[in-house]
């Protein structure tokens, strides 16, 4: 129902409507599938779509799947061999019993030296956290002001898992999970999907007058292990997606109007203003801190609220990113609109920054 | 030469079950026993290729040519026994005698905890291991050994059983006053009567020395080995007696010569505890993973590195890459790659979490059951190598970030049937001198 209701609603979105025979490719991100089809998913994605017959690919990078399916759509529009391609990501979390949940969340990781030394993700940004703020000298209040913003901001969003704002004091309080991150510093287990239809230039502006236009992506990896990573505190895998795109894209950062970063954990919003180019080194919690992420201000980031209020779930997150930056640069984002939007940016990283994808948008 | 007991590592565990000081769940007589060994290892006149080692306690087939591969020699002979004091004793002789091996040889005597057994009156009693080298030299001297039964309905003929001592141990009359009685388990009416009989000599009451070693019937000989050879009585020879309610063993030792005592570490007042394996090793191990899959061939490729920090050292670019992995995994060569084993103590915890109960993987449900939450640090063990370790002999929350650590071998997980075993971080103590 996810996946059929993201589909239609897709469908639904194309101003002059889309016939679905002009879909030429279908690609899915999922990581688990609610685990009862872990093999040949993609099919299930045509079956829905009422697109029999089209080639459907299933793109799994972790918590980076839809990510990764939006880019190979791109390359597969880029390339010429296909007009109109469907992008959809999904994952249903809350199926499965809590420890097989565990369990496929956890072998996104490195299974071998991470997983089997006693951590889950939560762990693996608890140690990327506790680096960072004693490295930088910084508090967890920096933490916490990244979850009560993007709470706010999800207050907004009708599609929030979470409609209500919190306070730091709430965030700081919260039962530990794993150190220094809390129950508040996570983001939630979400049922999800999104359905994002790509199509050349040409043709997108015979569907609509306002198309919203991919100009530029990028995409990284890194190792599985942050024991083999020359640094704790960087992703060097955001930070290579993060120059392909800007350097694909032809511009710089300083026209971009709002930023959907993937913030599984309030820690991976720091970093990734700064992998992204955004904050110095160190500097991100003191900019998140000022207030210059909000939404009304400089640099608004994840003004959806998130993965942390939203929700994240898994392969369809990429996704998701993608459909709140269309949202925003078609000016339909209702309350949580960033005015005056016309570039947008989407960052999705896979497990703890082994892959990601840096895909930037402007108004059509 | 002579061979002699040059040096001994007692091996101690640090965590609590109740008044007993017990090995930790991530515990088992293979882990003590490499620990012991690798301190043994650390020792001058050790720190060579050892001929043979000898291991006495529970273990099982499986853990002798592990215990080899731990120790960085795949091919080193391991003889096994089980047993209590006479197995320890004829170990020791064996090493110490004309049988022994070319170079250094260990016996390392081992226990595990034993539970309280409901309706036993027996005490329940704890466990650790004790690594005595062996090698060329003065040292202390193993003498005889021997048995006398007593069976408790018949009353103790003191004058017999100190015939019976001397002969076993062709100690003469220097027994006198030599003589080191540990009656472990005798009632004690029992023990009343051998001090009556036998005044000048030093006697050692049952009550435990520390946290209840108790009757330990593997590591108790060997505990009061080194023991009975520090006892401060004249003369160079003595011997340690224990007694059982039905019979005594009894050791001659020659204790004129130096020798180096590695003692155990305190017990912290603020020591872990944990409620043991109520379920049973068996039935974790029957159990079918719910989580992260590592085969076993995986497994035991990777175990030079889990086990030993194994790196590969590129000749080409000069970096190490670890877990090894047969590549240089920074400019991408495989030939000629040099086999580096890392250090194993002194690294830096450079970040650390605590994991609490929810957070953690499906394997550590266990884990989780027993001590609650716990802490997974990165370790620097060189420039630029890391490990993820996690960690453990201590309380969640109680290793920083630049804390000071030493690694330990242990339990991991369970998976496919067997322990899977690897390196945990612990937080380096105020270690006691060797004397």
């Amino acid at each position: 129902v996810l996946l059929r209701t993201a589909v239609q609603s897709a469908y639904g979105s194309v101003d002059r409507g889309v016939e679905r025979t002009q879909i030429g490719e279908a690609f899915l991100g999922t990581l688990g599938f609610s685990g009862w089809q872990l093999g040949n998913a993609s099919a299930v994605l045509a079956e829905e779509a009422g697109i029999p017959g089209v080639p459907s690919t299933r793109v799994e990078n972790a918590c980076a799947s839809a990510g990764f399916a939006l880019r190979a759509g791109i390359k597969a529009i880029e390339s010429g061999s296909r007009d109109v391609v469907l992008v959809a990501g999904l994952e249903k979390m809350t199926d499965p019993t809590p420890s097989r949940r565990r369990y496929w969340l956890g072998v996104s990781g490195d299974t071998e030296w991470e997983r089997l030394a006693g951590l889950t993700f939560a762990g693996v940004y608890g140690l990327m956290a506790d680096r960072y703020l004693a490295e930088h000298h910084v508090g967890r209040e920096a933490l916490a002001e990244v979850a009560v913003k993007n709470h706010a901001n999800g207050a907004l969003n009708p599609n929030a898992q979470f409609q209500k704002e919190i306070t730091r004091q709430q965030v700081l309080d919260a039962p530990k999970v794993a150190d220094p991150l809390g129950l508040l510093d996570c983001c939630p287990v979400t049922d999800g999907a999104a359905a994002i239809l790509l199509a050349g230039e040409e043709i997108a502006r015979s569907f609509t007058d306002t198309p919203v236009i991919i100009a530029g992506d990028g995409a990284g990896s890194d190792t599985l292990a942050l024991q083999e990573r020359a640094h704790l505190t960087r992703l060097a895998a955001t930070q290579r997606a993060g120059d392909e795109a800007f350097h694909r894209a032809g511009v710089d950062r300083s026209v971009i109007s709002f930023l959907e970063v993937h913030d599984c954990f309030t820690i991976a919003e720091l970093l990734a203003l700064e992998d992204l180019g955004f904050a110095g080194r160190g500097e991100a919690g003191a900019l998140t801190l000022s207030g210059a992420t909000r939404r009304g201000a400089r640099l608004p980031v994840n003004p959806s609220g998130g993965l942390k209020s939203k929700g994240h779930p898994i392969g369809a997150t990429g996704a998701g990113q993608a459909y709140e930056a269309f949202h925003q640069l078609r000016g339909t984002a209702d309350r949580r609109q960033v005015e005056g939007a016309e570039w947008g940016l989407s960052h999705n990283v896979g497990g703890s920054g082994a892959s990601a994808t840096v895909t930037i948008y402007r108004r059509g | 030469m002579a061979r002699s007991v040059q040096a001994a590592v007692v091996e101690r565990p640090g965590w609590r079950r109740g008044d007993l000081r017990v090995e930790g769940p991530d515990e088992d007589p293979f882990t003590l026993s490499v620990s012991a060994l690798e301190s043994l290892q650390r020792l001058p006149g050790f720190d060579r290729p050892w001929g043979r080692v000898h291991l006495v306690g529970p273990s099982s087939r499986e853990m002798a040519p592990a215990l080899g591969e731990a120790l960085g020699d795949p091919a080193l002979e391991v003889r096994r026994a089980q047993g209590g004091a006479t197995e320890v004793f004829t170990a020791l002789a064996t090493a110490t005698g004309s049988g022994g091996s070319e170079g250094p040889e260990a016996v390392v005597v081992v226990d595990v905890a034993s539970p309280p057994v409901p309706g036993r009156v027996e005490r329940p009693y704890g466990g650790g291991a004790v690594a005595f080298g062996i090698r060329e030299g003065d040292g202390l001297r193993i003498g005889p050994h021997g048995e006398r039964h007593h069976p408790p309905e018949r009353r103790p003929d003191a004058t017999a059983w100190v015939r019976t001592v001397r002969r076993g141990t062709g100690v003469g009359e220097e027994l006198k006053g030599a003589l080191v009685v540990r009656a472990a388990i005798a009632p004690p009416v029992l023990l009343a009567f051998w001090t009556k009989e036998l005044p000048d000599v030093v006697v050692r009451n049952a009550s435990p020395v520390d946290l209840s070693l108790g009757p330990a019937p593997h590591l108790g000989p060997a505990v009061d080995l080194l023991e009975a050879a520090q006892v401060p009585v004249d003369g160079p020879v003595r011997v340690l007696a224990t007694i059982q309610p039905s019979y005594t063993t009894f050791l001659g030792l020659g204790v004129g010569d130096p020798w180096i005592l590695v003692p155990a570490a305190p017990l912290a007042p603020d020591a872990p505890t944990w409620r043991g394996r109520p379920e049973g090793d068996g039935e974790l191990l029957r159990s079918v993973s719910e989580g992260a899959y590592v085969p076993r061939p995986r497994y035991l490729e990777s175990r030079g590195s889990r086990w030993r920090f194994l790196a590969d050292q590129c000749p080409g670019c000069e970096r190490l890459t670890f877990p090894a992995r047969g590549v240089c995994r920074w400019c991408g060569r495989s030939e000629g790659l040099v086999s580096v084993a890392l250090p194993r103590d002194g690294g830096i915890v450079e970040a650390r979490t605590t994991v609490r109960p929810g957070a953690q993987p499906t394997e550590f449900d266990p884990w989780v059951d027993a001590i609650g939450g716990y802490d997974v640090a990165l370790v620097r063990l060189a420039p630029t190598v890391l490990a993820t370790l996690p960690v453990t002999d201590a309380l969640a929350g109680a290793t920083p970030a630049g804390a000071v650590v030493r690694t330990r071998l242990r339990r991991l997980y369970p998976m496919e049937g067997e322990w899977r075993y690897g390196r945990k971080a612990v937080l380096t103590p105020a270690a006691p001198a060797p004397t």
